[in-house]
């Protein structure tokens, strides 16, 4: 490596930090301190106005609260079922190898193909669930059109989704633990509840700290789900911070306070990582 | 007393046998090292008697309990990993207390028993610190103690100084020793290294292919194998093994180089064992070529040819013999080992 490599590396990343990141975030915030109809309006300065107006607004701790609710299920739910299906897979059986395989195209699938699909199996007329449903005496639900089942359905879309990561990720991490631990306490004398406890958990604890701010972070940004199938409705029961944010710029034509909810969507977010990372440091392996 | 009894142990993996028969009795206090190179079924012998494999024929017994299809933690055992396999995110405090823990033991007495094994592997001043924070030799003497906390009916200890360094090895090995004859329970100890089996065991079991070869104590096996394989794996440097024939009372290595035949030794071709420190360099005898010379500070190791064959000397010190000189050895008729030239038995 010559001299110039490490300055000159760095320098890049630096650069290209600056341009595509720091650069957009520093012009999207700064659009929260004008009046704008549109990206190409004259911009008028406001100050806090913005700010002052989505804080009094209730679409915006509606829109806090959804997002808390279906970042945190489906991320409790992924997580769960993530270790299970990864705790099963780690087993042999034959035809085990294929059956990883399989487990993980859920998340292969693009977004909008895998909305589609689930609203085509429980479509109220045509559906497939909806037609089960009527064979079976049961009466139809109206899955992503009422209020009570809607955050219910798009979390179950979120969960079948990017459950396949998280347990792709932990069936990794299992193979890491050496398996003379599990025999050591087989010795110890702890059963499988005992040895998921004691050993397979703390082994994970790792991956698990990461996998929960991984996936926070992108349950509570998630955009598509939610807009693919309820577009925040009904009546804004699934309306999150980022639909809200993208309504306001670019439904309603207000970019300021869309880049207002933006900005302290982003602002949560970081109070969120920062208390994360305090009570759960990533180097404590020790 | 007898502590442990296996009886026709066997184990195979489809049609793979990996321990064959192997009958045993262990008794109380007892230190049984079984010996032999990798895959013989040493470490499958051990797991099968800590209830980590299970038994595909036979019997084991712990005490008077048939234990043969207990789960470990029901077989009264104790046992310390290759590799240490200490809990990494646990203290070495709760490493060792875990297993009181799972059995129920009050807190108060868990503290007393972890400070007691403590005390005596003299790790006491470990035991808020985490395994990594800790040198392998600290680690080895933890998982020692983890052991020793349970008081079982007989400790297994599969490989435990291989992660060490040579020095740590010889000074963990006396610990060990010392340390089992403190406590005075039965030691099933697995190893492939002849020195820690001849320096440690009453006992050796010396395994090959699944088989039992010889059970005896170190002496025993060392002066008397019972088959080539044993007498070239105990021993070091390993004992040297050459084909011969035997006539009139001479064994024949080569035209020309013979040597006085054991009183009892039959006629005919046979394989010879002479163990390096058995010859010896002399004015008369064997013509012996010096092809290499490692001095090891009291002794010299030779290596050369005896006829056609290569041989390991190993003499009292020796300066001015360099490699390609020619010298003599001789042995005594009642130092010559005569195995079976086909099956390899002792004869």
């Amino acid at each position: 490596m010559t001299r110039w490599m490490l300055p000159g590396f760095l320098t890049i990343g630096a650069l290209a930090t600056l341009v595509l990141i720091v650069g957009p975030a520093i012009y999207a915030i700064s659009l929260s301190f004008f009046d704008r109809t549109s990206l190409t309006a004259e911009p008028v300065w406001v100050g806090f106005d913005n700010f002052a107006n989505v804080l009094s607004s209730g679409a915006f701790w509606n829109a806090l609260w959804n997002g808390f609710v279906y970042a945190g299920v489906a991320i409790v739910l992924q997580v769960v079922l993530g270790i299970g299906f990864a705790l099963l897979l780690h087993q042999p059986f034959r035809g085990r190898a294929l059956l990883r395989g399989v487990a993980f195209l859920p998340y292969l699938l693009p977004t909008v193909v895998a909305v589609l699909t689930f609203k085509w199996m429980i479509d109220g007329s045509l559906g497939i669930v909806t037609i089960k449903m009527a064979d079976w005496g049961l009466p139809p639900i109206y899955w992503f059109e009422t209020e009570s089942a809607a955050m219910f359905s798009v979390i179950m879309v979120s969960v079948w989704l990017w459950t396949p990561f998280v347990t792709t990720t932990f069936l990794a991490g299992l193979q890491t633990i050496p398996v003379q631990l599990y025999e050591a306490a087989r010795v110890d004398g702890a059963g499988p509840i005992r040895r998921f406890f004691h050993i397979t958990l703390p082994s994970l604890r790792p991956i698990l700290t990461v996998i929960i701010l991984l996936r926070g972070v992108w349950m509570f940004n998630k955009f598509d789900v939610i807009w693919l199938t309820t577009g925040g409705g009904p009546l804004g029961a699934t309306e999150h911070l980022p639909v809200l944010a993208y309504r306001e710029a670019f439904r309603l034509f207000d970019i300021g306070t869309g880049a207002a909810i933006a900005t302290l969507s982003f602002l949560v977010l970081m109070v969120i990582v920062t208390i994360y990372f305090w009570a759960f440091p990533m180097d404590d392996r020790k | 007393m007898t502590t442990v009894s296996l009886r026709s142990l066997r184990k195979t993996y489809g049609t793979v046998v990996a321990v064959e028969g192997v009958d045993l009795e262990i008794a109380e206090g007892e230190l049984i090292v079984l010996l032999g190179p990798s895959g013989c079924g040493k470490s499958t012998t051990l797991r099968m008697v800590a209830g980590l494999e299970t038994t595909t024929s036979g019997q084991l017994m712990i005490g008077e309990r048939d234990v043969t299809t207990l789960e470990p933690k029901d077989r009264d055992i104790a046992m310390v990993f290759q590799n240490y396999a200490l809990y990494p995110h646990k203290t070495i405090r709760a490493n060792m207390s875990f297993g009181l823990k799972m059995r129920g033991m009050s807190a108060a007495d868990t503290a007393r028993e972890v400070d007691r094994a403590a005390e005596m592997l003299d790790i006491a001043h470990l035991l808020d610190r985490k395994p990594a924070q800790l040198s392998g030799g600290q680690m080895q003497r933890v998982a020692l103690g983890r052991a020793l906390v349970r008081d079982p009916a007989i400790f297994l200890l599969d490989e435990p100084l291989s992660n060490l360094d040579a020095k740590l090895r010889a000074r963990m090995r006396e610990e060990i020793a010392l340390l089992q004859r403190r406590i005075g329970k039965a030691m099933l100890y697995v190893t492939h290294d002849q020195t820690e089996a001849m320096t440690l065991a009453d006992r050796i079991v010396i395994m090959r292919d699944g088989h039992v070869q010889q059970i005896g104590s170190p002496l025993e096996v060392y002066d008397r194998p019972a088959n080539a394989f044993v007498a070239g794996f105990v021993g070091s440097p390993e004992m040297n093994l050459v084909p011969a024939r035997i006539e009139s009372g001479r064994i024949i290595l080569d035209d020309g180089v013979a040597t006085p035949a054991p009183g009892n030794a039959p006629t005919g071709p046979v394989l010879v064992g002479i163990r390096p420190e058995a010859l010896v360099p002399s004015h008369q005898g064997m013509p012996f070529v010096v092809q290499g010379v490692e001095q090891l500070g009291s002794q010299t190791l030779f290596i050369g040819l005896l006829g056609p064959h290569r041989v390991r000397v190993l003499a009292s010190r020796i300066n001015d013999v360099a490699p390609g000189e020619a010298i003599h050895v001789a042995v005594e008729p009642e130092a010559v080992h005569l195995f079976d030239n086909a099956s390899g038995a002792r004869l």
